[in-house]
């Protein structure tokens, strides 16, 4: 049946994204709690997370780009990610978030914008792979409501 | 007895779950972030395992529904946030003589800075992300008492 390979290339790519180090087991985690409650729990999760990805790292990159480094606040932004990153698996992301904190710690700006850089491709591959589930999660949800309906 | 958050609006009535740990003894829990990703994710996770939740978007939030007379088995209160942040809120909650177990969830790892938050009153601090191996055991221990 079509919503059963759907659902067995989803579970195929989220294991690929596992065995690759983009997602950890966390992200498994949401997919576990999602239920008939709340079916599109993961939907709700995925675009929150963008939008606070998105957020923390034009506020990184602000703070780094002022004449003086404005420390607290990269700080908050990078707690920020890495706080989101790591409750939606995103274990890459969060890594290098770890790294910034320490980058900041020893105020090395241009350390800062190096693995600011490299959070910035990391969070774009995830943000790619996530929309991927997310567009094989509206198939699969969509299959699911035309078989209620037939 | 302890029962839920009955005092709040009605905005931020706690869902009930309908898959209770203990038909006889609901625990009641109480999430607090300003991340709304992150009060999220902590509801659905803790509900999973049978708790009735309610959240807070601040440390203010959280000290006012104690202050309206809510009671909750456990509180997961984020450190960082604005209004009121979880160190303050923790000692607020304390000087009221809240008994709920509170525990703190931080992105922060460095040593001091959960160390002052510890120091505000908290019974754990964990770091982001929370996960059932964390949740269940404080479960358990709620369930012995």
């Amino acid at each position: 049946m079509v919503g059963t390979s759907l659902q067995q290339e989803l579970n195929n790519f989220v294991r690929s994204l596992r065995e690759q180090g983009i997602l950890d087991h966390n992200f498994d985690t949401l997919s576990r709690i999602q239920n008939d409650q709340s079916p599109l729990f993961v939907t709700e999760v995925i675009n929150l997370f963008t939008r606070d990805a998105e957020n923390a790292i034009t506020q990184a990159r602000d703070s780094l780009q002022e004449p003086s480094v404005d420390y607290d606040k990269l700080i908050a932004a990078v707690h920020q990610l890495r706080g989101a990153s790591s409750s939606i698996g995103g274990c890459r992301v969060a890594l290098a978030c770890r790294e910034l904190r320490s980058a900041i710690d020893d105020k090395d700006k241009e350390r800062c914008n190096e693995i600011l850089q490299r959070i910035v491709e990391e969070y774009q591959t995830l943000h790619v792979n996530l929309a991927h589930i997310l567009n094989l999660g509206r198939q699969i949800l969509a299959l699911q409501r035309g078989q209620h309906q037939a | 007895m302890m029962i839920g958050a009955e005092g709040a609006s009605s905005s931020k009535k706690a869902r009930i779950s309908e898959n209770p740990v203990s038909k006889n003894r609901p625990y009641f829990a109480l999430v607090v972030d300003d991340d709304p990703m992150i009060r999220r994710i902590h509801s659905m996770i803790l509900k999973s395992v049978g708790f009735k939740v309610e959240v807070a978007e601040n440390g203010k939030e959280a000290v006012d529904l104690f202050r309206t007379g809510a009671k909750f088995h456990i509180v997961f209160i984020d450190m960082e946030m604005p209004v009121m942040d979880g160190i303050e809120a923790t000692k607020a909650m304390r000087a009221m003589k809240v008994e709920s177990k509170i525990v703190g969830v931080t992105s922060r790892n460095s040593e001091t800075e959960r160390e002052v938050f510890m120091q505000a009153g908290l019974d754990l601090c964990y770091t982001k992300p929370l996960t059932m191996a964390k949740i269940v055991p404080l479960l358990e221990e709620l369930q012995k008492n």
